[in-house]
């Protein structure tokens, strides 16, 4: 029997086109014993990656992997291409980055000359055509002279009815041309099954339903992968187009394999080893870490990492990463290394990361294992607004065709599937059953689909040499961005170095504390140089007392930290990694909170594991730790613990889970635990897969948590200033951060045209060390910087009227209005209203000349005099806080009538206690380990009150929980120890009520923006 | 004359039943109008005694919607602003001369028509009501709100004209004949109707358009009206044509007292490209294939339902493939069906279950028997592979369908299919 080879498949890379992932495809291939298969999507190389790593981890190797792609041309012909060696591969990328660079995202032209320019070691195949009009004839007629002895025509039997007759017609026409024809299936799915899959993807690409579809939808099902003996079967009469397959891929011997990455060099400096200068380097950063001298531990660390360093070859990235590092503080953008590097010393030497691994006994092996062969990968935070500024450096110092950043396969999720294939199947709400089965089949087998490439938020990928001769490159929808496109665990699965620039609001935050400290409390302080184990800041933190405090700020945090009661730093790597969604669903928070109170003995199940868990009194809770329990608990070997972490945390193997754990579970029989440890272990494991947070993270996100909380507990002013200036970030608005910081004493001055600047600032008061903050015009909603910047600069001495404003800064009616309406005019004793009435005829843009009204005179007029509550009102919808009363006071007669408990008397209420508390809506949020529950915060004049509202109450009042700004709620109070929570029974929308506070009618409500489900 | 305005407020209408209320209110006054889109304005001066007095009109105008199931309020006043606004946010529903100042202060400015920008400015200095914003200096007013303000207030006080234009369906081109004298026999409209029709036709042709549907109206001097419509299945703007269709339905008018009024509306175009005169001028060029205008005559006989043009369905599914759709639908183009793809003329319905012999599986017969009529296949061609339109409703009878083309001995062809139980079909006979 003849063997087959599939030359042409489109897997669903071809975004609605294949309707199969690329490891389906490959796996029914090496399953039917194909001799090759080839994925030849559409101008993309985006799923070869998956494909060839599937095929290599296959037990038998029969079936080889082609790389391919299909290009499709401007001129509507397309043609498909196959390199045959490493060369040939690095034009095709080099073609397609071209193709790709010049077309908008997602797109990409390409002519046939550009093909022929890049042609070298190519094999061509030109797809079968269903109708012969005059431009494809051309285009064979063109091709077969172009590139000839490297072309093959395809023949594809469809089933359209006359294909014997029209094969021969085509096939006598490449005779004509002395072009050989090849048989090719033109594959979109591994199975005729996934025929309706592929309906319904063509109907989503052509944004119609089925009916309306028509011709555009195939007759049959026959482009799936068939058997090489029904191949032979069909190709029976054309034996020289099957033999064919096999000559190609035999020609085609590039592999994925052969790509070798190498890391870039021009930062070594001229002369000297890449080594040489890392260990210079490090040597030189260990003196400035230590002044008082390097202890003996950091040397012999220092010493054990460089030599695994040396090994592996790792110096020119850590050197590439020192470089972006150096760059950074250069421009004095603040950065931290986050995640594993902090495992490492050399990495703290460089400056890379900020905590001492040594003094936090961390272990490199953690960061670059001896027995995983895979790349050391460092994140790195920078400040969120200034992260730009060393992408585009990045690209400028190695160019776009050796750094790109890495894609993000966005994938079709649960909603989007719904409403997308809803649409396409019309359903309607008297769809028969039948076919609602039919749907949601559908629709499963949709989810997870690749549906356009998106960047990765900021791994990078630096090559020595051209990058775009190793994978194709694209534009990213943002400007100036380009994007390869491979995906992380594409980058992972070739060996390929990665460093992740990512961004950081606090990190913005602190460096705008730095600052303001220095110019106004004369003090200079960088990340290392914060004082350390401040008692005041831990007693602080054990209060709760910790809105805007990095990590530790959110609702389950600010719970945490009474019952944690931080007194040192490794307390608050603990705190950051206890409050996430693993610890919490492996159960793991409770029994660790009741052995550090004493009131649970601390044992382990084998002396073995308590080495591991010591730390943490028994109970795991870093990702390293659980990894731990599978290598020692269960004799995982890492590589395999390893595996298993990352099948938890992506859902591409979902088949190898289930063997993995019966494997976890028999090797902890086999050490002597118990199955209820072993199985709870593993639900741990679970859980830390996805959301744990590995130690050495933890403790670099600790140390901004100890930053952060310093700041704020001894410049309390500072820190409320630098939030403001560095929103949106965090987790609170503005208006709970002003609410905090005058809680604790700060005073907050209101927006003045004569003393904002477009940041928040502070100023000077009286017989007092402490500033005060004045809050900066940005703050005002729809104020155009430029003209505010306008505005600060044109304001010498001071302004006394709001004509004055338009004349000299030429600000628009539309700014001075929102001025206006901010009632930044206090400082001319002029009021809201006033200066709207006043500013609504002044105009900087238009001549003074015609700006009639004041030149002539306006007559003063007598405008109705507004309320406190219409004041607050509107502060509301300019700024989105006031300075005035709570909005809530001016409702207090009312809800006192209604007997609603304030925020303040709720926190004497004893446990237990029915209660009607009632405002505005600061969170909802719906943590993911309590899906069905939702947490909203609300707050009056008082303070603020936090109600667990559970599934059958929500359902319940579905509006008024999910959409109301105003609630009122009756509940049951719960108090477990200093936390206090309001178990909601009801929930009622009162927005209405708010619109009393201003004028009688068609008020429209107050714009309290909460933030909800973040 | 004081004017006299009613204006009528139904919140909740949708556009087809408020032109319906639009059209029904013209039996309270011809000069009636859609007022926004939740509202009707009716000029009633010097008609209110017909209905009894205004409060009798106000009442039997509300009985009546009540009636029909419409909510609604309505008030009556001098101006059309005035009306609007008591209609709207009012408490008292007719209001005169004088009275209408303090029965409109405390309204909120809403009340004055104002588009939305000057509603919210007027409310964020504090000016909610009309009285608020009557006190403030008119030179003031205009500095900052410009013309509008001043211009509503003014319809609404009566210090400026507010004309209504009365409503009529909405038509491409229209022209319209009123006669000194009424007129009742058929060749007097006919002369009426030729010269409405060259009117229309030549600005049609001026636009390179053509009409698919026209609208005679023909007001009686009792006011009531007859019309008579007309579609065509191409676009055409030629005069003997549009009469020789008009020819049979006039003669359906019931001229009553007499006709004094035309009006002839376009209301379906469709783009008509002036015809190039051959250079030899040995052909005159002519204007409607005779076929075209056949087929409009049986349209006009028939009705425009009854005569249907076969089109090309976008299906693979023989049953499926083919569609009636009426010669005066709008046009749209019709797929074109891949010639490869052969299909017999007529299908048989439901398909004819036949008995065959097969050598080889999964290959066409080389026998079949229709009825007991036995046909040795000489030639065969397939299989066409169809699968059944999963999505609908009843999807087919068969998931797969392996159609073949054979041809017998005797020269006969046939377009035969094999269902997945290796039953076979006869589907239709092939040329």
């Amino acid at each position: 029997m003849r063997n087959y080879a599939e030359l042409q498949v489109s897997s669903n890379f071809s975004f609605l086109r294949g309707a199969s992932h690329p490891h389906e495809l490959v796996m029914a291939a090496h399953e039917y014993g194909h001799h090759a298969i080839a994925l030849t999507d559409r101008n993309t190389l985006s799923g070869i990656v998956l494909a060839h790593s599937t095929l290599k981890k296959m037990a038998e190797h029969r079936t080889r992997f082609i790389v391919g792609c299909r290009l499709d041309l401007s001129n509507g012909e397309s043609i498909l291409c196959y390199p045959t060696n490493r060369k040939a591969y690095g034009k095709l990328t080099q073609l397609l980055t071209l193709g790709r660079r010049r077309a908008n995202k997602g797109e990409c032209i390409l002519e046939l000359a550009d093909v022929v320019d890049y042609a070298e070691g190519q094999h061509f195949i030109l797809p079968f055509p269903q109708v012969l009009t005059h431009s494809a004839r051309m285009h064979i007629q063109y091709c077969a002279d172009l590139f000839r002895g490297n072309l093959h025509l395809a023949l594809t039997h469809s089933c359209r009815g006359d294909d014997k007759q029209w094969i021969r017609t085509i096939a006598d026409f490449a005779r004509s041309l002395s072009l050989p024809a090849v048989a090719a299936n033109d594959v979109l799915y591994y199975s005729p099954e996934r025929k309706m899959l592929q309906d319904v993807v063509t109907c989503i690409r052509e944004k119609c339903t089925l009916a309306e579809a028509g011709f555009r939808l195939e007759a049959n099902a026959e482009r799936h992968l068939k058997p090489p003996q029904e191949m032979a079967r069909i190709f029976e009469a054309w034996p020289d187009a099957l033999e064919a397959t096999i000559e190609i891929a035999d020609r085609c011997r590039f592999s994925l394999d052969e790509l070798r990455y190498e890391y870039p060099e021009e930062i070594v400096e001229p002369g000297i080893s890449a080594f040489e200068d890392l260990k210079r380097r490090t040597l030189a950063g260990a003196k400035v870490r230590y002044p008082k001298g390097v202890p003996e531990g950091v040397i012999k660390q220092i010493d054990h990492e460089l030599k695994l360093i040396a090994q592996r070859e790792y110096a020119p990235y850590f050197l590439t990463v020192h470089e972006i590092v150096k760059f950074a503080k250069s421009k004095k953008i603040l950065c931290q290394g986050r995640g594993s590097a902090a495992n490492s010393v050399i990495c703290f030497c460089l400056g890379i990361t900020e905590a001492d691994p040594v003094a936090c006994g961390l272990l490199f092996e953690r960061f670059i294992s001896a027995a995983r062969n895979e790349p050391p990968d460092i994140d790195v935070d920078f400040e969120h607004e200034r992260r730009e500024e060393v992408i585009q450096h990045i690209y400028e110092k190695y160019g776009r065709g050796r750094a790109g950043l890495t894609a993000t396969v966005v994938h079709y999720r649960k909603r989007r599937v719904i409403r997308e294939v809803g649409k396409v199947l019309d359903l309607a709400s008297n769809t028969p059953p039948e076919r609602r089965e039919l749907a949601v089949n559908l629709m499963n087998q949709l989810v997870g689909f690749p549906r356009h490439l998106s960047q990765h938020v900021g791994g990078f990928v630096i090559a020595r040499g051209r990058l775009d001769e190793m994978v194709p490159i694209e534009n990213a929808r943002m400007q100036d961005r380009t994007v390869i496109q491979w995906d992380k665990d594409d980058i992972d699965e070739l060996g390929m170095m990665k460093v992740d620039v990512l961004g950081l609001g606090m990190l913005s935050a602190i460096r705008r504390a730095f600052d303001l400290m220095e110019r106004h409390h004369g003090r200079k302080l960088s990340l290392a140089g914060i004082p350390h184990e401040d008692s005041a800041v831990y007693t602080m933190l054990q209060n709760a007392d910790s809105i805007g405090v990095f990590q530790v700020e959110s609702r389950a945090q600010q719970s945490m930290l009474p019952r944690l009661k931080p007194t040192t730093f490794y307390d608050l790597v603990i705190e950051v990694a206890i409050v996430r969604p693993g610890p919490i669903q492996g159960d793991m928070v409770h029994p660790y909170l009741r052995r550090r109170e004493g009131r649970e003995l601390v044992e382990y199940p084998s002396p073995e594991l308590e080495a591991v868990l010591k730390k943490t009194l028994g109970v795991p809770l870093f990702q390293e730790q659980a990894m731990q329990i599978a290598i020692i608990g269960a004799s995982f070997t890492p590589d395999e613990a390893d595996e298993l972490r990352r099948a938890l945390a992506t859902f591409r193997h979902v088949g190898t889970i289930s063997s993995l754990r019966e494997r976890f579970l028999e090797g902890m029989r086999k050490n002597g635990y118990s199955k209820e440890y072993a199985d709870r272990c593993f639900s741990q494991i679970e859980g830390f897969g996805t959301y744990g947070f590995p130690e050495a993270h933890a403790i670099s996100f600790a140390n901004l948590v100890y930053v952060s909380a310093w700041i704020k507990c001894h410049y309390p002013d500072v820190f409320c200033a630098a939030l403001l200036n560095s929103q949106p970030m965090g987790f609170y608005a503005p208006a709970q951060l002003v609410r905090d910081a005058r809680e604790h004493g700060v005073e907050v001055r209101p927006i003045d045209v004569n003393h904002s600047n477009w940041e928040t600032t502070l100023e000077a008061v009286e017989n007092s060390s402490r500033y005060a903050i004045r809050m900066g015009l940005q703050m005002i909603s729809g104020l155009p910087e430029k003209d505010a910047q306008a505005l600060v600069a044109a304001r010498g001495p001071g302004y006394r009227t709001p004509g004055e404003i338009a004349r000299r800064a030429g600000c628009s009616r539309r700014a001075l209005d929102r001025l206006a309406q901010a009632d930044a005019f206090a400082s001319m004793a002029i009021g809201r209203r006033q200066a709207l009435w006043k500013t609504s005829i002044l105009d900087g843009k238009i001549p003074p000349l015609f700006a009639g009204a004041e030149l002539f005179g306006d007559p003063d007029t007598d405008l109705p005099p507004t309320t406190r509550g219409q004041e607050v009102l509107a502060d509301y919808f300019t700024t989105g806080l006031t300075l005035r009363e709570h909005p809530l006071t001016f409702l207090r007669p009312h809800l006192k009538a209604k007997r609603v408990t304030t925020a303040a008397e709720l926190k004497k209420t004893p446990h237990g206690k029915a209660v009607l508390v009632a405002g505005l809506v600061l969170f909802r949020q719906r943590p993911q380990t309590a899906k069905e529950t939702i947490f909203v915060t609300i707050e009056d004049e008082t303070g603020a009150a936090n109600l667990i509202v559970w599934k059958n109450v929500h359902e319940k009042h579905h509006d008024a929980v999910y959409h109301g700004k105003l609630l009122a709620c009756q509940g049951v109070v719960q108090r477990e120890g200093q936390v206090l929570h309001v178990v909601a029974r009801h929930v009622w929308d009162w927005s209405v009520q708010l619109k009393h506070m201003g004028p009688r009618q068609g008020a429209p409500a107050l714009p309290v923006r909460s933030r909800d489900f973040r | 004359m004081a004017r006299c305005f009613l204006s009528l407020f139904c919140p909740a209408v949708t556009s087809e039943k408020l032109t319906q209320l639009v059209e029904w209110c013209g039996r309270y006054s011809p000069l009636v109008a859609a007022d926004g889109s939740d509202g009707v304005i009716l000029d009633i001066t010097g008609g209110t005694h017909l209905f009894g007095g205004e409060g009798t009109l106000l009442l039997d105008l509300k009985r009546r919607l009540h009636r029909m199931d419409v909510k609604s309020q309505a008030a009556i006043a001098d101006t059309w602003g005035a009306a609007w606004a008591l209609a709207r946010y009012g408490k008292r529903f007719i209001v005169h001369g004088e009275n209408a100042v303090s029965a409109l202060a405390h309204l909120p400015v809403e009340a004055l028509r104002l588009p939305n920008e000057i509603v919210l400015e007027l409310r964020r200095l504090g000016l909610s009501t009309i009285s608020a914003v009557k006190k403030i200096p008119r030179g003031s007013l205009a500095a900052r709100f410009g013309a509008t303000l001043l211009w509503r207030l003014d319809q609404t006080f009566h210090q400026a004209e507010e004309p209504l234009t009365p409503w009529r369906p909405p038509a491409h081109y229209r022209a319209s004949r009123i006669l000194a004298e009424p007129i009742s026999t058929v060749g007097a409209v006919e002369y009426v109707l030729r010269d409405l029709i060259q009117e229309i036709c030549k600005r049609l042709e001026n636009n390179h358009l053509g009409s698919r549907h026209m609208d005679l109206a023909c007001y009686r001097v009792d006011g009531t009206v007859d019309r008579c419509e007309l579609r065509t299945s191409k676009p055409t703007r030629s005069v003997p044509h549009l009469m020789r269709l008009f020819d049979g339905t006039l003669d359906t008018l019931r001229s009553g007292f007499g006709f004094e009024t035309f009006v002839l509306s376009v209301l379906d175009i469709e783009a008509l490209y002036p015809k190039q005169l051959s250079l030899s001028q040995a052909e005159p060029v002519k204007e409607e294939s005779s076929f075209d205008a056949l087929i409009d005559r049986f349209s006009m006989r028939l009705g425009f339902q009854e005569v249907n043009r076969i089109r090309v369905r976008e299906s693979f599914l023989p049953e499926q493939a083919v569609e009636f759709r009426p010669t005066t639908a709008p046009a749209a183009a019709s797929a074109e069906w891949p010639a490869y793809r052969v299909r017999p003329v007529r299908l048989i319905d439901p398909p004819m279950r036949i008995e065959v012999s097969i050598l080889i599986p999964g290959e066409s017969p080389v026998q079949l028997f229709i009825g007991h009529r036995k046909h040795r296949i000489v030639r065969s061609e397939g299989p066409e592979r169809l699968t059944a339109e999963w999505w609908r409703d009843k999807p087919s009878r068969w998931d797969t369908r392996d159609y073949y083309r054979i041809e017998d001995d005797q020269g006969f062809r046939f377009w035969i299919f094999r269902d997945p139980s290796e039953h076979w079909f006869l589907h239709g006979h092939l040329p």
